[in-house]
């Protein structure tokens, strides 16, 4: 046992005081000491606040040649793709940035910089447990079985578009993959997690549900329900919070706020593929062993001295590991960035040819019998419309 | 056939819920021990067990975000909010994730949840549980808004709410819990969206749904004795979807059109119903549109049953469109 790591866990532990969930083998302690095959697990303070963070790729900008995915038994054909998903998912929140640059799309919530922590968190999932995601995780449709083709007439709403243009171009949902459309809310969503992970407990059903939501959650009642909801019926549920860069004054440590409700809780490197993964599958496995809900807090470290944001890019973080453990070098990667990004691009310009839905659909799907004050104005807009 | 309070109906509704279908949940705040401040839900836990019946924190807006979350994992939630005035902590819940999902997801998702609560005064509660917020949600698309007037309205649109793939949010007049006994059929069915004509008539149509029924029909059969008009009381039943046509039909035979109900006037569903009228059957009308409700005051406790429209008041808007 390394000088490190006893050093790690009592600075860990003064710092943190020892809650219940610690004792009882909280993700984030067993994601601690499940780097502790030697020194390798950190937890750092760096660039969050206080309170220690888990992660395992070395700092931005510094290498290294210990192949960190071993200890997760990944193999290299997982990694490249991992590496090819992120790409994908990268390549589409770029495309819909340029069309809303461009006045193509309207409305946009961008989605980069948490591909790392959908995949990590899906990952952890199996096909019969439900995901509630909120804006900014347009990789999930994706990890869950979505095609980049449907993801961009999800954003795009049009006549392919299940929802019909109805979303504010968003993630749409989709019942065989268990994923949830997402509304503008902040953390109504957190309960529904929190519901469903019961109904599936109530079932009989070793499942679970995961949530995601932004630093602005850990603000609302909402979230508070849910964690209190969540600990009070013992559902199965993770919920995943991803924090601003460097943390925000103005946002809590949502850890505290899940230590404070009684729930496990980790805080992670949300920008570390290895960390993330590691505390996901932990977390996954707490609630399937029916041991109740907990929280990830992924944190995104600040950027180093020089201040380039591609150092704490999770997609670049990931790129400059492969190449520096030697599986692959920058061209090797640079021709599949070159092939999915001419990949995007087709599908994108197919996605566009696509019409909107008929503008008829829109009176569609108020309830399951359509109520007769749909159909009246409809009468009279169309009439409207037909004299325009 | 039996007789029973509507509270009873409303029990007995949930009980053959949960005995027919085990998708079916009920919860809320303390409806286990106490069967909720009510009694509605008195003796289900014992007769249904703790996985099917049970008690959740205190806090409205958990109690539907968890409801929504149980649809989704193929639960019937029945979860009761105590007081209707409770339903503005859950607002958010109800009017934008539990009416929307169904359109925002294309039809591909929905949520059956039936939201029971007490509404109206009726117990001196005072500004903050005498309330009668059926106008707030019957304004959101997605909801049907449900207010029944009888025992046997309660269990049978109960019944069909449960049964139903949309959000029902089912408000209770507690003032009705208690004081009548009615022949309650347990085959019979209502319809969603279904108004009742509870008195049949030909000089005027009185409009009202939920606490104030027995108030109109008290006021057409006093009217039929004293001066001989015929008042038609059409109960609404359920706010949304609302029957158009059976409203348009009694309105088109009186010509004569009052609106009574127990929220305040201004922006109350009776605004609703009047506007319906005059955009669709104005041509009928041999009087203005009249409107007997609440004031535009909260719910004073002292004087509770003056804030109430009463016969006084209710006798003389049908004295003045018979009389027009």
């Amino acid at each position: 046992m390394s000088e490190g790591r006893g050093d790690s866990r009592r600075r860990t532990r003064s710092s943190r005081g020892r809650s219940t969930a610690d004792r009882d083998g909280s993700p984030e302690r067993r994601a601690r000491e499940g780097g502790g095959r030697g020194n390798r697990s950190r937890s750092s303070g760096r660039g969050a606040g206080s309170g220690s963070v888990l992660t395992w790729l070395p700092p931005p900008g510094r290498r290294t040649e210990e192949p960190i995915h071993e200890r997760l038994s990944l193999d290299p054909a997982t990694l490249r793709s991992w590496y090819r998903t992120l790409l994908i998912a990268r390549g589409l929140d770029e495309q819909c940035e340029r069309w809303h640059g461009s006045g193509r799309l309207r409305f946009y919530v961008p989605s980069a910089g948490n591909e790392v922590v959908d995949l990590a968190t899906i990952g952890a999932t199996r096909d019969g447990d439900w995901i509630f995601p909120s804006f900014r995780h347009m990789s999930i449709p994706l990890l869950r079985g979505a095609t980049p083709r449907e993801v961009l007439d999800a954003i795009l709403g049009n006549a392919n578009d299940p929802a019909r243009g109805r979303q504010l171009p968003a993630q749409s949902g989709h019942p065989a993959h268990h994923v949830l459309p997402p509304s503008n809310a902040r953390a109504t969503h957190l309960v529904h997690a929190a519901g469903c992970a019961l109904g599936m407990r109530l079932r009989g059903e070793h499942q679970l549900a995961v949530a995601t939501c932004g630093p602005a959650a850990g603000s609302t009642p909402d979230f508070h329900t849910a964690l209190d909801v969540a600990r009070r019926t013992k559902a199965p549920v993770l919920f995943v919070a991803t924090q601003s860069r460097g943390v925000a004054a103005a946002n809590p440590m949502l850890v505290a706020h899940a230590k404070a409700h009684g729930i496990a809780s980790a805080r992670v490197d949300g920008t570390d593929i290895f960390a993330m993964v590691k505390a996901s599958r932990d977390a996954a496995s707490h609630a399937r062993r029916g041991a109740g809900p907990s929280l990830i807090e992924a944190v995104r470290p600040k950027p180093s001295g020089n201040g380039d944001e591609s150092a704490i890019d999770p997609i670049h973080r990931f790129r400059q590991y492969v190449i520096d453990i030697g599986m692959a070098d920058a061209d090797g990667i640079s021709a599949l960035e070159e092939e999915v990004a001419t990949e995007l691009e087709a599908t994108a310009e197919e996605a566009l040819k696509t019409p909107l839905p008929a503008q008829e659909s829109r009176f569609g799907d108020v309830c399951l019998q359509e109520p007769p004050t749909v159909v009246a104005p409809r009468a009279l807009d169309i009439a409207e419309g037909s004299r325009a | 056939m039996t007789t029973m309070t509507m509270i009873e109906a409303v029990r007995s509704a949930l009980h053959d819920a949960l005995a027919s279908d085990e998708r079916v949940l009920v919860f809320g705040e303390e409806v286990v021990d106490e069967g909720g401040v009510f009694g509605a839900t008195r003796g289900l836990g014992e007769a249904f067990g703790a996985e099917r019946v049970f008690d959740l924190p205190v806090g409205e807006a958990g109690i539907v975000g968890t409801a929504i979350g149980l649809a989704m994992a193929g639960m019937r939630p029945v979860p009761e909010i105590t007081f209707g005035d409770d339903l503005f902590a859950s607002f958010e819940q109800i009017t934008n994730e539990l009416a929307k999902l169904r359109y925002r997801s294309g039809g591909r998702f929905s949520s059956p949840v039936v939201l029971r609560a007490s509404i109206g005064a009726g117990i001196h509660g005072g500004p903050n549980l005498s309330q009668s917020p059926e106008a707030y949600f019957t304004q959101t698309p997605g909801l049907q808004v449900v207010v029944p007037s009888t025992a046997a309205d309660a269990y049978g649109l109960l019944i069909a709410a449960i049964r139903g793939e949309d959000p029902v949010l089912f408000l209770e007049p507690k003032s009705l819990y208690h004081p009548v006994r009615d022949a309650v059929s347990k085959e019979e069915i209502v319809s969603i969206g279904s108004a009742r004509i509870a008195r049949e008539g030909t000089d005027v149509s009185l409009v009202t749904w939920g606490a104030m029924v027995p108030l109109a029909l008290e006021a057409a059969a006093a009217a039929s004795e004293e001066s001989g008009w015929s008042v038609e009381v059409i109960d609404l039943r359920t706010l949304a979807p609302l029957d158009t046509p059976t409203l348009l039909a009694s309105v088109e035979k009186t010509g004569r059109a009052v609106i009574l109900h127990e929220a305040p006037r201004t922006g109350g569903f009776g605004a609703e119903v009047a506007a319906q009228i005059a955009e669709q059957a104005i041509e009928f009308l041999e009087a203005p549109i009249l409107r007997v409700t609440g004031a535009d005051t909260p719910v004073p406790f002292a004087f509770e049953d003056d804030y109430r429209p009463d016969m006084g008041r209710l006798q003389a808007a049908l004295r003045h469109v018979v009389e027009f």
